[in-house]
């Protein structure tokens, strides 16, 4: 009730006025009270309303801050200059550093292939530049901070400083050191590096700096990758340019050993005359002559290797005796390097046959043999140092490591004492690219990928490596094992008689034809001769009826052996032609049909036997 | 006389007073300075920063101020960053008498009347006066330990021997009461206090601006009280009263209470609330684990009457327009010349504190950019000026001083 309520009219008595004076001053004091209150109230709410909307405005400010260091930082990266990309990446850094007012911004790379994490790029003030150390942490520490990864986003100083004071000395931290954050970086799903932070001052890292850091690191992801692919490309390149040299090489090689073959034919053709039809000369310069011709077949051997490297094809799958292989492997390493490296061939002629491509497993055995000759090299040449083959009979009856299916297999043995391999190097080893030696000239890194290739998917096999730091390593072959067929010699038997038949000598070294005239002639034969192609077709066509042979040379201007032959076989499809060059013999089985082949250099027996059983053959 | 106001933002505290003092100086070619009064916030190292200052305006001259949160200048206000500033007076006439006296932490009442007697103080002119605020700093489990105004004022008015008004500050760096240090004219000291004043051709004149009212005009007596901190009024736990007050506990929470505050009405009992009538108590936080709650002075006590306080930011910003524009019109009319305005505003009433959306100081800087007048203020922890014809300890004031000829 009010006092406005009460009419003048009413009587009421002194206590009766005092009651309602006092239950007026009541209601409006909690009039007031509860006026105060709602005001009190509502400015509470808007206050704080007002403090939430200027907190969310604040938040969205900074993310807009955030979202254009993004963006100033993406810039740089997309015009990353492929000449100075480390320049971009410490450019990046310093707007970091700068907008998080840290001391240091640093990239952490991990170099699993050394075992080590190492500070690589980093931007700090000038002030402290002098405390910027490149280090190192140790592997443990790194595995230990990729396990604490798999629960969070990001590592603060706290969890740094559990890890280890490593961790902290790799930053040169020290003892004032009151914020410290680091991202993992990835690449290809595997943790390549740390984008970190270091600073004075106690930071509070909230989720919008998480995320904006993390965004920053598939950046620095982004461009590290780029750095990479530009450094496989370059190797890409080197590698084409090395190719190019090889296969330049090669051809040369190719020519070279044609003429030398050549002229090994002439050399030792006559050599087997003088010692075999000149009674006159004395038993010691027989001996010498010997001699001479013993050092030609070590020529012509040499020679027959330079061909297996300059050609490009491959020879055909057959029967291979594994000590031949490696016998022909470990004389060339024992020729080619260090001597003080010992060679130790452990296996014995016909102890070990495989099904497969000589030419594919010489390469095999060879890349194996020159990589153990690298590590050894690597560590510094020792007195005891040796890279040694050996081999084992294997039976797979049920299913083991090597994952092969149940049989008789191979197993070889080809160990070094040479540095060794980490366990990440040997977990790429075989991939193509991967190589740990700097200089383009010792690796590409594709060795052990084409051996992995040929072993495994060429010749069914399997292989593996043990290997210890600092102790060697040794590669485990597994290859299907074969029974030796005996395959008789095309020319077992020995039919090295004359004849009175007619032949016709095709080729364009005068001193190689000017041997064979003179041998043929010697065995009773009548002999045609011609310097070239053109001549030797037209001189075939001229006395086809009277020539019952033809010796033809595969290599010559103007019309090569291929296309006589041809054009011999088309007027005369039973003609009888023996194809000859000093080229490799994979080139001579490329013309079909002949009647026989001779690779040169040959020597006076193996050319008479080889015509006999031509004119024989039926 | 020359008056120059220098402002700088930056992190080097010793480039920040190079580039302050340069500022300030800018406009006196190669006079030498006579009096600086210069404030710096507490993320700068304050003997760098005076350094700094020093640098420029030489070794002799008496530079006088100390930490504050934020500076104002006509063009310039930040409490964010690294503000610090400066106000030069160059002048051949200006007689200037500095005194100060450390040992805040010891005794503040002993300070007030140390100052007092180090020198014949001039009835004539205000004086000023400026003392470290923070004994101790807060902390997470306790709110912060203040030098009171109360016993320091006690000290220093009884001691003179005069009625000289006293118009100054209780100085703080930042809005987490961390320690603070006094420019003392001639060293950098912390627990000191500085009076000084200025005398020359020109007059002072100061007003207070208020921006509390009565939440319902409801009087409560203070049953329970122990120096700053008060327990119980009308026999209930204080803080409980503002619980209900508030709708909830999160007010708990802030330091200083933001909304509320004790208020002690000087005027007529029953007629209408007039501002210049309160003396208004900041409450700093309430005690954790208990329903106390701390005030910023220690000069309320048990059987005190006391209201509670709204503090209305539109009130405040309204009453810093229409008082400020009073007090120029005032002068105006009276044919002075004003020529220099000092702001000593409570941190409490800045935009982030006081959750508004302009600044209440920016009304000032409206009235002196308009009129090209020099100002130069501060945000500070407690104002003194006279109220009701005595020098008090306020809170949640703004004090605007005018220098006219």
């Amino acid at each position: 009730m009010k006092m406005s309520d009460i009419s003048n009219n009413d009587i009421i008595s002194n206590s009766q006025a005092t009651s309602i004076q006092k239950q007026e001053l009541e209601y409006y004091r909690k009039l007031a009270v509860q006026s105060g209150k709602k005001r009190v109230r509502e400015i509470d709410l808007l206050a704080r309303l007002n403090t939430e909307l200027n907190e969310t405005k604040d938040k969205l400010q900074y993310r807009v801050e955030l979202d254009k260091k993004v963006a100033e930082i993406s810039k740089r990266f997309l015009e990353l200059s492929e000449d100075n990309p480390n320049y971009t990446i410490e450019s990046a850094l310093k707007i970091l550093a700068e907008f998080y007012n840290v001391k240091h911004c640093f990239i952490l790379e991990v170099n699993s292939d050394e075992q080590k994490v190492m500070i690589n790029h980093a931007w700090c003030w000038d002030e402290f530049r002098s405390t910027l150390q490149p280090s190192v942490i140790h592997p443990q520490v790194c595995d230990r901070i990729n396990e604490i990864f798999t629960d969070t986003d990001a590592l603060s100083f706290q969890d740094i400083k559990s890890i280890s004071d490593r961790v902290l000395h790799c930053l040169n931290s020290g003892f004032d050191t009151k914020t410290a954050l680091m991202r993992p970086l990835f690449s290809d799903g595997i943790m390549c590096g740390f984008l970190g932070f270091e600073g004075f001052k106690s930071l509070i890292w909230n989720n919008e700096d998480i995320a904006f850091i993390g965004t920053i690191s598939d950046i620095f992801n982004n461009a590290m990758e780029r750095k990479r692919l530009a450094f496989v490309q370059e190797k890409l390149e080197e590698q084409i340019q090395i190719r190019q040299r090889i296969d330049s090489l090669g051809s040369l090689a190719g020519g070279v050993a044609h003429d030398l073959n050549n002229l090994l034919v002439s050399i030792i053709g006559n050599i087997d005359i003088v010692i075999n039809y000149d009674s006159g000369i004395g038993e010691k310069y027989k001996n010498n002559l010997a001699k001479a011709y013993k050092s030609c077949q070590r020529a012509a051997s040499l020679i027959k290797e330079l061909q297996a490297f300059s050609k490009g094809t491959v020879s055909k799958n057959t029967t291979l005796d594994l000590y031949t292989i490696a016998k022909n492997v470990f004389d060339i390493l024992d020729r080619t390097t260090h001597v003080f490296i010992e060679k130790k061939l452990c296996i014995k002629a016909d102890s070990f046959f495989v099904h497969g491509s000589e030419d594919m497993l010489h390469q095999a055995f060879f890349n194996i043999g020159t990589n153990a000759i690298h590590a050894i090299e690597e560590r510094g040449s020792r007195p005891d140092d040796y890279i040694r083959l050996s081999a084992e009979k294997y039976r797979i009856s049920c299913a083991d490591e090597t994952g092969l299916p149940a049989g008789d297999y191979i197993h070889i043995i080809f160990e070094d004492n040479g540095i060794g391999m980490t366990e990440s190097v040997k977990a790429k080893a075989f991939d193509p690219m991967f190589t740990t030696r700097r200089s383009s000239f010792k690796g590409q890194g594709l060795g052990l990928a084409m051996v992995y290739n040929t072993i495994t998917q060429n010749h069914h096999g399997a292989i593996s490596i043990n290997s210890t730091v600092g102790h060697g390593s040794v590669f485990h072959l597994y290859l299907p094992a074969v029974e030796n067929i005996e395959v008789p010699e095309e020319n077992a038997e020995i039919n090295s008689s004359g004849g009175s038949e007619t032949i016709l000598v095709v080729d364009d070294d005068q001193s190689v034809v000017d041997l064979i005239v003179e041998v043929l002639e010697l065995y009773g034969y009548s002999v045609i001769s011609a310097g070239d192609g053109e001549e030797g077709w037209q001189k075939y066509r001229e006395h086809r009826a009277d020539i019952d042979l033809v010796l033809l040379d595969l290599v010559m201007p103007k019309m090569s052996g291929g296309e006589v032959f041809d054009k011999i076989r088309e007027i005369t499809p039973d003609a009888k032609v023996i194809l000859s060059s000093g080229h490799s013999e994979n080139d001579l089985h490329q013309v079909m049909n002949v009647t026989g082949y001779l690779t040169k250099p040959y020597d006076l027996q193996k050319l008479t036997q080889t015509i006999r059983n031509a004119l024989e053959h039926e | 006389m020359n008056i120059g106001v220098g402002y700088d933002n930056q992190k080097n505290s010793f480039s920040c007073g190079v580039s302050v003092a340069e500022k300030a100086s800018k406009c006196f070619a190669d006079a030498e300075a006579s009096f600086v009064f210069a404030v710096c916030c507490n993320k700068h190292d304050h003997e760098s920063y005076y350094k700094g200052l020093r640098s420029v305006l030489g070794d002799s001259i008496p530079i006088v101020g100390g930490s504050a949160v934020g500076v104002i200048t006509k063009d310039d206000l930040s409490y964010e960053g690294y503000p610090a500033g400066a106000v030069v007076f160059q002048s051949n006439t200006l007689k200037c008498n500095v005194q100060w006296t450390s040992g805040l932490d010891k005794s503040v009442k002993q300070v007030g009347i140390d100052i007092a007697e180090k020198t014949e103080w001039s009835d004539k002119t205000p004086l000023f006066f400026f003392y470290d605020s923070i004994k101790k700093a807060a902390s997470e489990s306790s709110p912060p330990v203040m030098n009171s105004s109360v016993p320091l004022l006690n000290g220093l008015v009884n001691s003179l021997k005069k009625n000289i008004t006293i118009i100054g500050a209780g100085l703080i760096g930042d809005f987490s009461f961390s320690l603070g240090k006094i420019f003392t004219g001639s060293e950098v000291v912390p627990q000191a206090a500085v009076g000084f004043q200025l005398l020359g051709d020109f007059e002072i004149q100061s007003r207070i601006m208020h921006g509390c009212t009565p939440l319902d005009g409801v009087y409560h007596t203070i049953t329970k009280a122990k120096g700053p901190v008060v327990f119980e009024v009308d026999s209930k736990p204080i803080a409980k009263i503002i619980d209900d007050i508030y709708g909830h506990k999160l007010w708990r929470k802030d330091n200083p209470v933001t909304l509320v505050s004790l208020g002690v009405n000087h005027g007529p009992r029953y007629g209408r609330p007039e501002e210049k009538n309160y003396l208004n108590r900041l409450i700093v936080g309430a005690l954790p684990n208990s329903d106390a709650v701390m005030l910023f002075e220690p000069d309320l006590s048990k059987g005190d009457e006391i209201q509670f306080m709204l503090r209305d930011s539109e009130e405040m910003i309204q009453s810093v327009k229409t008082n400020t524009e009073t007090l120029f019109s005032d002068l105006t009319n009276e044919g002075k010349e004003i020529i220099f305005g000092l702001y000593i505003d409570c941190a409490g009433r800045s935009k982030c504190m006081s959750k508004t959306d302009r600044e209440e100081a920016g009304e000032v800087q409206d009235i002196f950019k308009h009129q090209n007048i020099p100002l130069f203020g501060f945000y500070s922890g407690a104002e003194i000026a006279p109220l009701l014809n005595k020098s008090k300890g306020l809170d949640w004031t703004g004090v605007l001083t005018l220098f006219y000829r």
